[in-house]
């Protein structure tokens, strides 16, 4: 990234680095993004709103959220990069 | 199951342990609500009783994990491996489920309502879990036996190194793992995933349009004998 890559392309070039089972959440200075290796095997669940994005292993450290009730809870798809801006 | 008592038991209340103790004191026949679960893991887990239990929102990891008796009714989304282990009794998520859901199962019906995510039905033993909707990458991921119904699509690698187990698909399958293989649909295919759509509820899946996915045995090495040779 401070050779001008956005925080996609840098983890796209970290996952043809990395090796194994990983589950990444990288905060960068405006930006969010999360990423799971291609076997998905550590666990990662998401919960959003117009107001937040949460991230946890588990979604009992979710539940207490305020409106997390009407919450978008997914879990990230494996390989996929998710990104939010601030 | 026509329960014969009602009783309410709030997570809020009463700690994992107190509410699963509180479930094997119950008589068969007992109708049980589990409030507040919040994620809770391990609910409704090792039970032998005949309860009618239902967990009244979302819950966590292992839910009706190693029952031999009860059926469970979740009431929203569940974590990795529900239903792992079952013995018999029916497990119903009338939300999403997470990973490996009815991982290693033996018996009983494990119904999700919604999509499960990857590794559903993982070393399956028997039994049947019917999907309504998609199922994640690897799904029947080394299945030995019993029957996987998938009313919509089945992402990546799906049944790779299956052994005896059977997998059927209303929707489109990504790709197949390792040593699966389509196969051709017999009567007796369309009698079971009949039957397996009615106990589910399924009204969606057509039994004569689904895809089967069985092992094609070319990586089959299963020697129940083997021991005796040695």
């Amino acid at each position: 990234m401070a050779a001008g890559a956005d925080l996609p392309d840098a983890l796209r070039g970290v996952m043809k680095v990395f090796d194994g089972f990983f589950t990444l959440l990288v905060a960068a200075e405006q930006s969010l993004a999360i990423v799971r290796d291609s076997f998905a095997c550590k666990p990662m669940v998401v919960a959003e709103t117009a107001d937040y994005v949460a991230v946890a292993s588990e979604y009992v450290a979710l539940a207490d959220l305020p409106g997390v009730d009407k919450a978008q809870v997914f879990e990230p798809m494996p390989q996929e990069i998710y990104t939010w801006q601030v | 199951m026509a329960g014969v008592t009602a009783v309410e038991l709030s997570c809020a209340e009463l700690s994992v342990r107190e509410v699963n103790t509180a479930l094997r004191g119950l008589p068969d026949g007992s109708a049980v609500r589990i409030t507040e679960p919040r994620g809770r893991h391990n609910l409704a887990v090792g039970l032998t009783n005949r309860l009618d239990i239902t967990i009244a929102g979302n819950a966590g990891y292992y839910i009706a994990g190693l029952c031999d008796g009860p059926d469970v009714n979740v009431e929203g989304f569940v974590g990795w491996s529900v239903a792992e282990n079952l013995m018999s009794g029916t497990v119903r998520v009338r939300g999403n489920a997470s990973e490996c859901a009815g991982a290693s199962a033996r018996g009983g019906l494990i119904v999700i309502d919604g999509d499960a995510s990857s590794r559903a039905g993982i070393s399956l033993k028997g039994g049947t879990i019917a999907i309504a909707g998609d199922v994640g990458h690897m799904s029947g991921f080394m299945a030995q036996a019993g029957t996987i119904l998938i009313g919509g699509d089945a992402a990546d690698s799906l049944g790779d190194s299956l052994y005896e187990a059977v997998i059927y698909v209303g929707g489109k399958i990504r790709s197949l793992g390792a040593d699966a293989q389509l196969e051709e649909l017999s009567e007796e295919d369309v009698r079971r995933v009949t039957e397996m759509a009615a106990a589910a509820g399924f009204s969606h899946v057509s039994a004569q349009d689904v895809t089967k996915v069985a092992s094609a045995k070319n990586l089959y090495n299963f020697d129940a004998l083997k021991d005796q040779r040695y």
